[in-house]
């Protein structure tokens, strides 16, 4: 995919001036590393690193309807986020495999005048700003999917695709709105250990920071820039991300590197961000989930809520539950110095049993990595499989995940 | 950057000839290109080579590339430092981070390397096309 010139983020000139090396991803042309993948790892696990993640896409959900829409179209459960909490979710095809994978935040009432962002003040009406109003929703979906999603979700309401009837939701009456403002939005995650101590210096109000757990956001000013707040993260790390207008992502980004440069902040990029996500086990859409693939194999039946009510791939997740997955998911260790890559098959017992899905060198341990699938009987932790790397096979141990301590904030 | 002893490739790799033998390493370009070196594949004393053929392995975090014998002949000695330090190839490239020593069969493929000067003005070209080259997955 992806013929087409890659675009750039608003941040680009920043980049070129810290040096950057760049790659191209899910459309964009990213900075890769800036110093050295290693180096900016072990600056996001020790102390705290700066990312330029605009590639991502943002899609507003707002209107009496959008809560009813998202239950039914998403595996996890949006009637259960408060006003400014955040879960994880999926949105899946009739028979369970994965359209993409979503950070969903039900967007906090304004608390001080001047901390919404355009973003946000062009879409949500004076009832949506209140806690006692609509609940509004952002979701932040993956940068080669974004446009998919776009049409996938608008496709829902107009013409659904077949699914079991038990499935299908009759629209309601109740209006919503899709508001694609990926095009609008700077999104910058600082993580580590150090992030709040850094980010709480431009801030306002500081002490909310304090008060603001993980997987939650509120609104705020940073470096006097109107922005999302959000606990979150893809690095295992504690850490934040930051929804501003594209035109203050400049002062933002500055202001950060600057409040963090006496905790040794660096910027980060996407090199360091796949091999701190790959050390969580964290899936990456392409490359251990798609359409192919459900949330139950990949290890993601805790964003899957039964219960909740009928929801698109519903019949095909409980089918799948009750007779038990072929496949999982798993995280394995390299027994040798050879690194696995995507894509080179899985060996056990003379025989392919599944691939490396995702693979590489993690800083933390100094080993080759793996996130592959393999079939449940070779899923147990400390299952010794081989992997084949250029005609050879190299060991390969199925760990538990995280391979470091997770640092997030509960 | 780019020692005026040696003698270049376009595929990035530098040739130092001390003699019948070719000590090969990637150049100060190449392992910048490459980022972090996390491991090397080495040949094995007495591999029999032939001018443009992948005889060793680098992989950094990010990518795996192949290393070409700028020279036919036989390996006579590898870096097994490289073993447990791959990094030297980024710390060092012409010196404790070179690769292996080759005992060259045929001199006139000598000719066919570059200059330092011709190496540095081929990388003019290659800069522009650089972001084509790192490839994450």
């Amino acid at each position: 995919m992806a013929q087409a010139t890659p675009r750039v983020t608003p941040l680009a000139s920043y980049h070129e001036k810290l040096g950057a090396r760049w790659t191209e991803f899910g459309g964009w042309r990213m900075p890769v590393h800036y110093s050295s993948i290693i180096e900016e790892h072990r600056c996001v696990r020790e102390r705290a690193g700066l990312f330029d993640l605009s590639h991502m896409g943002e899609i507003i959900v707002a209107g009496p309807g959008g809560v009813d829409f998202l239950a039914w179209s998403t595996t996890n459960d949006p009637r259960r986020l408060g006003p400014g909490q955040a879960q994880y979710t999926c949105l899946c095809t009739p028979t369970g495999g994965i359209v993409d994978d979503v950070v969903l935040y039900r967007l906090p009432p304004v608390e001080a005048p001047g901390t919404l962002p355009q973003w946000a003040l062009a879409h949500l009406g004076a009832a949506q700003q209140q806690e006692s109003g609509p609940p509004a929703f952002l979701a932040v979906v993956n940068a080669a999917n974004h446009e998919k999603d776009l049409t996938w979700w608008r496709e829902l309401t107009i013409h659904p695709p077949a699914m079991p009837p038990e499935d299908y939701v009759e629209p309601a009456l109740k209006p919503f709105d899709l508001h694609d403002i990926g095009d609008d939005v700077v999104l910058l995650a600082l993580q580590g250990p150090a992030a709040q101590e850094v980010l709480s210096r431009v801030t306002r109000p500081a002490t909310s920071l304090d008060e603001l757990t993980y997987y939650h956001c509120r609104w705020g000013t940073v470096a006097g820039v109107p922005a999302l707040i959000a606990r979150t993260g893809y690095t295992g790390e504690d850490g934040f991300e930051l929804y501003v207008d594209r035109q203050n992502g400049g002062t933002l980004w500055e202001a950060l590197l600057a409040a963090g440069s006496s905790r040794g902040i660096l910027p980060v990029g996407l090199g360091a961000r796949d091999t701190l996500r790959m050390e969580m086990k964290y899936a990456l859409y392409g490359n251990d989930i798609d359409e192919t693939t459900t949330p139950l194999e990949a290890g993601l039946g805790w964003v899957v809520k039964f219960t909740k009510g009928p929801f698109v791939g519903r019949s095909a997740l409980v089918a799948q539950k009750v007779s038990g997955v072929e496949r999982q998911l798993v995280i394995m260790v390299m027994q040798d110095r050879a690194i696995p890559r995507h894509g080179i098959p899985i060996v056990a017992n003379g025989q392919a049993v599944g691939r490396v899905t995702s693979g590489g060198f993690s800083p933390s341990l100094g080993k080759g990595i793996a996130l592959g699938y393999v079939p449940p009987a070779w899923a147990p932790v400390g299952t010794l499989v081989d992997v084949e790397i250029r005609g050879e096979l190299h060991p390969a141990r199925v760990a538990r995940a995280p391979l470091v301590p997770a640092h997030i904030r509960r | 950057m780019y020692p005026k002893d040696l003698l270049y490739t376009s595929e990035h790799e530098w040739v130092k000839v001390e003699g019948s033998k070719a000590r090969v390493g990637v150049t100060d370009y190449a392992q910048k290109e490459l980022g972090d070196v996390v491991f090397v594949d080495l040949p094995s004393v007495g591999d029999t080579l032939a001018a443009g053929q992948a005889f060793a392995v680098i992989e950094s975090v990010k990518s795996v590339s192949d290393v070409y014998s700028p020279v036919s002949g036989t390996v006579q000695a590898v870096n097994d430092r490289l073993s447990d330090s791959p990094e030297l190839i980024n710390q060092s490239p012409y010196g404790d981070g070179w690769i292996a020593e080759i005992e060259i069969a045929n001199p006139s493929e000598l000719e066919r390397l570059m200059s330092a000067e011709e190496y540095e003005a081929s990388l003019v070209g290659e800069e522009k096309e650089e972001s084509k080259e790192d490839k994450t997955e």
